[in-house]
C-alpha cells in the first residue's frame, strides 16, 4: 500500500515535471533585419509625395501596384508614372485644401482617409458596370481608371474628384450617422438593382435622385447628393432639380437642405462656403468653364430671374453701381414721367439660351402697379460677346400689351436702345464679394467699358 | 489495468521531450528568401545591354519586348505591340517582392501592362480581362543567359534573354520596327505559303495571323485528314520568334526571318525551311469548308466580288434589278450561304427598303460527300415567301441547280482573294461564290 502510494505520488510528480520539462524558453532565432519581403526604392516622386501629402496630412499615397489593396480576383492595371503627380495635386487642391480652408486643419488631419491607392484601369464588375472608387473603413480610398484621365479636360477631372468627395462623404457618415429624416425622403424608391433598364436617368431624376447610382441605397444617395452639390455646383443642382418635376424637385431640395444641415450641425462646416471653394479651384486651377456665367446662360442653368432694382438693395450700397447705367435709368424715369408714370424695377427672365424677357414694373399717375414686358434675342459670339436684339413675338399677354402702349414704349426706349446698342459681357459678381454672395448676383457690363454695367440679384 | 496506465504514463515521459532540432534546409527561411530575391535582383541587373523578352498571352498570341532594368527600380522598354511601342521608349518602375516566391512586379504602367489592361480600349481583348496577361511574375529559374519567370494568374512564361550590344542598338534604333514592317509586308503580299517537310507527302501550309500574333501549320496527312498546329509568335530585332513547342513531330520551329528576299523558318537543330508560294490555296476547300470547319460561310456583300465570270452573275443581277424595280425601291444588302449545322444549310438574303432591313431565309437539308454538296427539302420563311418574285432567280439557282462541287474561286483582280464557290456539277462555268468566312 505504502509503496504503491509512493509510487503513484512519484509518478504524478514526474508527470508534472514532464510538463515543466517541455517548457523551453528559447527565443525564436529570426533575424528580422533579413526578413525583407519588399524593398521599394525612394524616388523623386516619392519625395514629393512625402513633402506634400505625407508630412502635412499624414496620408500615404500608394501608386505602385499592390494586389492586396484591391479586389484580388480582378485584373487591374497600375497607374502610369507620369499621372501620379497630377492626380495627387488634384486630390490636394480639390479635396484636401478645400476642406482645410473651410473646416480647418484639425478637421482635415483627423478625418481624412489615411491611405489613397491609385490604379490605372477601371475595376470591372460582373454586372457590366465599372467601379471608379471605393472607401474602406474610413481609412482608405481607392481610385481607379486614372490612366485615361486628361487633366486638360475639366469635366474628366471633376468626375474623378466627385468620386473622392463621394467616398469621403461615406467616411464622414461613419463618424456621424446620416440623419434618419434623410432615409425617409425616398424610402420606397431605393432599388439595389440600380443598373436595371427600368432605372433610366429620367426615372431616377423624376423620383428625386441626383443620379442613377443614388437610387441604390440611401447611404449612396447621401454621398451622391453631397458630391454633386460640391463638384457639379449649386446652379447645376437647381436646374437638375427643376427639370425633375415638382415632386422630384421637392425631394432633391429637401435632400440638399439635410446635407447642408448635416455639415453645419454635426461637423460645423459651412457647406455653402465649401461649395464655393471647390468651385473656385475647379474654375481657376482646372479651367472648368461650366461654372461661368456664360455657360450657365447657354445651358439654361439660370432658373431664377435677375432682379434689378436700383432703388432697393443693400448690395448697391456695398458694391456700388454704374453711373452710366444710372443715366439710362434716369432717362427712362424722365420719359415715363411725362405721362405721370414711374418705373419701379425690372427683372430679367432667361426663357432659353437665346431669349430673355425683360419684365418692367411701373406705376401710373394714380399709383396703381402695372407690368410691361419686352422680349430680346440673345446672341453669344464664340469669344463670349453678348448682344441683345428686341423683338415682338406678338404675344397677347396683358404685360406685352402694356409694353406696346406708345407712351410706355417711348418711356422705356432709352433702356431698350441701351440693350440693343451695345455689346456686353456677362458675369457673376466678382469673387471678391465673398462666398456668401457668389452666384447670387450677376449682370452685364458693356464690353471694354468696365464702368458701364448693370447687375442685380437672382 | 492500473499498472498498464502507469507503464503508459512512464513511456510518455521518454517521448514527451523527444524534440527534433534538425533543419530540413541549411539556412533559415529568411535567409533563403533573401537569397532568392537577391538572385533575381542581381540577375536582372546583370545584363549589361538589357534583355530580349518574350511573353505569350492567354487570349491572343505572343509579344516581344526589349527591357533594361536598373538598380533604382526603373525599367525601359520597347515592344512589338504597335508602331508607337516599337519606336518610343517607355519608362516605368518595377520591384521584386516576396509573394510565396521571389516575384517581379511591373508596378507602374508600361507596354507590358497593355496586355494585362482589363479595358479593351487600351489594347483590345475582353472587358475585364484584356488579353489575359500578367504584371506579376514568379521567378522560376535562371538558365544560361536566360531568366524564366511565370505569370501569377494566367501562368504564361516571361522569358528574358541577355541581349548583345548590337541587339540593343537594333531594338532602340529604327531596326526593330523596320523588321516588323518587313515581315508584315512579306506576309501581306505572299499568299498560299508553304514548306515541304521530309516524311510529309503534302505541302505544309504556313499561316501567319498578324492581328492575333499567331502562326499555324496545316496540311493533309496520309489519311486525308486535315492536321492543324497552332502556335504563337513575336517579333524580334531580326525576324520572329515562336513560343515553345511549335512544330511537326521532332521538328520544332524556333525562329523565322527574311533571308535574301525569302522567308525561312528555322528549326531548333538549325535546319532552315524556305517558304514557297503556291498558285492556289494549299488545302482543298472541301477540307476547310464545313459547318465545324475553318470556314462555313460564303458571303456576298452589297455587290458581287470583282473579277469573276460565272453563270450565277446573271441570277444575282436579275435579283438586284427586281428589287430595284419595287416601289419604294429596294436594295439587296447581302447574300450568304451557310452550313448551319451537320444537316442544315441556309441561304440568307437581306434587303432594304430605305428604312428597314428585312432578312429572308431559305433552308435546305444537305449531304456533303467527297466535296460535293447536295441540297434537298427546300423551305422558305415568310419574308422569303413574300419576296419570291424578287428572289426567284437565286431561289432556282440553289433549289434546282445542284449538286454542287466545293472549290476555290480565282478572281482576275489580284486584290480580290479568299473566294470560295459552289460549282454546278453539271456545268463548271456556273457557280455561286463569295468570301470564305466562319
Amino acid at each position: 500500500m505504502t509503496f504503491k502510494y509512493i509510487f503513484s505520488t512519484g509518478l504524478c510528480g514526474l508527470l508534472l515535471l514532464n510538463t515543466w520539462s517541455c517548457r523551453k524558453s528559447e527565443s525564436l532565432n529570426v533575424d528580422m533585419s533579413r526578413y525583407v519581403v519588399d524593398q521599394p526604392q525612394q524616388t523623386e516622386i516619392d519625395n514629393w509625395i512625402t513633402a506634400n501629402l505625407t508630412n502635412p496630412y499624414n496620408i500615404q499615397l500608394v501608386y505602385r501596384f499592390e494586389r492586396n489593396l484591391t479586389d484580388v480576383v480582378k485584373d487591374i492595371s497600375p497607374i502610369q508614372l507620369e499621372r501620379v503627380k497630377p492626380t495627387a495635386e488634384a486630390i490636394i487642391n480639390i479635396f484636401l485644401k478645400t476642406y482645410e480652408k473651410v473646416a480647418g486643419p484639425a478637421f482635415i488631419k483627423t478625418y481624412t482617409p489615411k491611405q489613397f491607392v491609385l490604379y490605372g484601369s477601371p475595376s470591372y464588375n460582373s454586372n457590366g458596370t465599372i467601379t471608379l472608387g471605393t472607401a474602406d473603413g474610413g481609412r482608405r480610398v481607392v481610385l481607379y481608371e486614372l490612366n485615361n484621365l486628361d487633366f486638360a479636360q475639366p469635366a474628366q477631372v471633376s468626375r474623378r474628384m466627385r468620386t473622392i468627395h463621394h467616398e469621403f462623404t461615406h467616411i464622414l457618415n461613419q463618424i456621424v450617422a446620416i440623419p434618419p429624416e434623410f432615409q425617409q425622403i425616398s424610402k420606397g424608391d431605393y432599388n439595389a438593382d440600380w443598373t436595371g433598364s427600368t432605372n433610366t436617368e429620367q426615372v431616377a431624376r423624376s423620383l428625386g435622385f441626383v443620379s442613377r447610382y443614388a437610387r441604390s441605397v440611401y447611404t449612396e444617395d447621401f454621398a451622391e447628393v453631397t458630391a454633386h452639390l460640391l463638384i457639379e455646383g449649386q446652379l447645376w443642382y437647381d436646374s437638375y432639380a427643376k427639370a425633375a418635376g415638382p415632386d422630384g424637385q421637392a425631394k432633391l431640395k429637401k435632400k440638399e437642405a439635410l446635407v447642408v444641415e448635416y455639415f453645419k450641425q454635426h461637423l460645423n462646416i459651412n457647406f455653402r462656403e465649401l461649395q464655393y471653394e471647390v468651385l473656385k479651384v475647379l474654375r481657376d486651377t482646372y479651367n472648368d468653364n461650366t461654372k461661368t456665367f456664360l455657360y450657365a446662360l447657354q445651358n439654361s442653368l439660370i432658373s431664377n430671374p435677375l432682379m434689378v432694382n436700383l432703388a432697393d438693395g443693400a448690395h448697391y450700397a456695398e458694391f456700388g453701381q454704374s453711373e452710366q447705367f444710372k443715366q439710362v435709368w434716369e432717362a427712362v424715369k424722365t420719359g415715363l414721367g411725362t405721362n405721370g408714370r414711374k418705373p419701379a424695377y425690372f427683372q430679367i427672365v432667361f426663357l432659353s439660351p437665346t431669349v430673355m424677357q425683360v419684365q418692367h414694373s411701373y406705376t401710373n399717375a394714380a399709383g396703381s402697379s402695372f407690368s410691361a414686358w419686352y422680349d430680346f434675342n440673345i446672341t453669344v459670339a464664340p469669344n463670349g460677346d453678348i448682344t441683345f436684339k428686341r423683338f415682338d413675338s406678338g404675344a397677347t399677354d396683358t404685360p406685352y400689351g402694356n409694353g406696346r402702349n406708345s407712351q410706355v414704349l417711348a418711356g422705356y426706349t432709352p433702356l431698350i436702345n441701351y440693350l440693343n446698342g451695345h455689346t456686353f459681357k456677362g458675369d457673376w459678381i466678382p469673387a471678391s464679394a465673398g462666398p456668401s454672395n457668389f452666384l447670387k448676383f450677376g449682370g452685364f457690363s458693356v464690353k471694354d467699358e468696365p464702368d458701364n454695367y448693370f447687375y442685380g440679384k437672382f | 489495468m492500473k499498472q498498464l496506465l502507469y507503464i503508459l504514463s512512464a513511456a510518455c515521459l521518454f517521448l514527451s521531450c523527444n524534440k527534433d532540432e534538425a533543419k530540413v534546409f541549411e539556412e533559415t527561411p529568411e535567409e533563403r528568401m533573401s537569397a532568392r530575391i537577391n538572385e533575381l535582383n542581381s540577375g536582372l541587373l546583370s545584363a549589361e545591354h538589357g534583355w530580349k523578352a518574350y511573353l505569350t498571352t492567354s487570349a491572343k498570341g505572343g509579344y516581344g519586348f526589349y527591357m533594361d532594368f536598373d538598380a533604382s527600380q526603373s525599367v525601359v522598354m520597347v515592344a512589338d505591340l504597335n508602331d508607337a511601342t516599337a519606336t518610343e521608349r517607355s519608362t516605368s518602375s518595377f520591384r521584386i517582392k516576396w509573394v510565396m516566391n521571389a516575384t517581379l512586379i511591373f508596378d507602374t504602367y508600361n507596354y507590358i501592362t497593355m496586355l494585362q489592361d482589363p479595358s479593351p480600349s487600351s489594347y483590345g481583348g475582353a472587358s475585364g480581362s484584356g488579353l489575359q496577361s500578367d504584371i506579376e511574375f514568379e521567378y522560376q529559374r535562371t538558365s544560361g543567359d536566360s531568366i524564366i519567370l511565370r505569370g501569377f494568374k494566367y501562368k504564361n512564361e516571361l522569358v528574358l534573354v541577355k541581349a548583345t550590344a548590337a541587339e540593343k542598338d537594333r531594338y532602340l534604333g529604327a531596326a526593330f520596327k523596320e523588321n516588323i514592317d518587313e515581315v508584315n509586308d512579306y506576309f501581306t503580299v505572299k499568299q498560299n505559303n508553304y514548306i515541304t517537310v521530309d516524311g510529309i507527302k503534302n505541302k505544309v501550309e504556313f499561316v501567319l495571323d498578324k492581328s492575333n500574333k499567331a502562326g499555324k501549320l496545316q496540311f493533309i496527312d496520309d489519311n486525308g485528314e486535315v492536321v492543324q498546329i497552332p502556335g504563337k509568335y513575336n517579333y524580334e530585332d531580326v525576324g520572329i520568334n515562336f513560343a515553345p513547342y511549335f512544330g511537326l513531330g521532332s521538328i520544332i520551329f524556333v525562329k523565322g526571318k527574311m533571308e535574301n528576299g525569302e522567308f525561312v523558318l528555322i528549326a531548333k537543330d538549325g535546319t532552315k525551311y524556305v517558304i514557297k508560294q503556291n498558285d492556289t490555296p494549299i488545302l482543298p476547300m472541301a477540307t476547310l469548308f464545313n459547318y465545324n470547319g475553318t470556314y462555313r460561310e460564303l458571303y456576298i456583300g452589297n455587290s458581287l466580288p470583282a473579277g469573276v465570270t460565272s453563270g450565277f452573275n446573271t441570277a444575282y443581277q436579275a435579283c438586284v434589278s427586281k428589287f430595284a424595280a419595287m416601289n419604294p425601291r429596294r436594295t439587296l444588302v447581302d447574300v450568304r450561304f451557310i452550313l448551319s449545322n451537320s444537316g442544315t444549310a441556309r441561304v440568307i438574303t437581306r434587303n432594304n427598303n430605305g428604312t428597314t432591313t428585312f432578312t429572308a431565309n431559305a433552308t435546305y437539308n444537305y449531304t456533303y460527300e467527297n466535296g460535293v454538296l447536295t441540297l434537298s427539302n427546300a423551305a422558305y420563311d415568310d419574308n422569303w415567301a413574300a419576296r419570291t418574285t424578287q428572289l426567284i432567280d437565286i431561289q432556282n439557282y440553289f433549289t434546282n441547280g445542284g449538286p454542287f462541287r466545293v472549290d476555290y474561286v480565282r478572281s482576275a483582280n489580284p486584290n480580290v482573294t479568299n473566294l470560295g464557290g459552289l460549282y454546278r456539277v453539271a456545268d463548271a462555268t456556273s457557280f455561286f461564290y463569295g468570301s470564305l468566312r466562319w
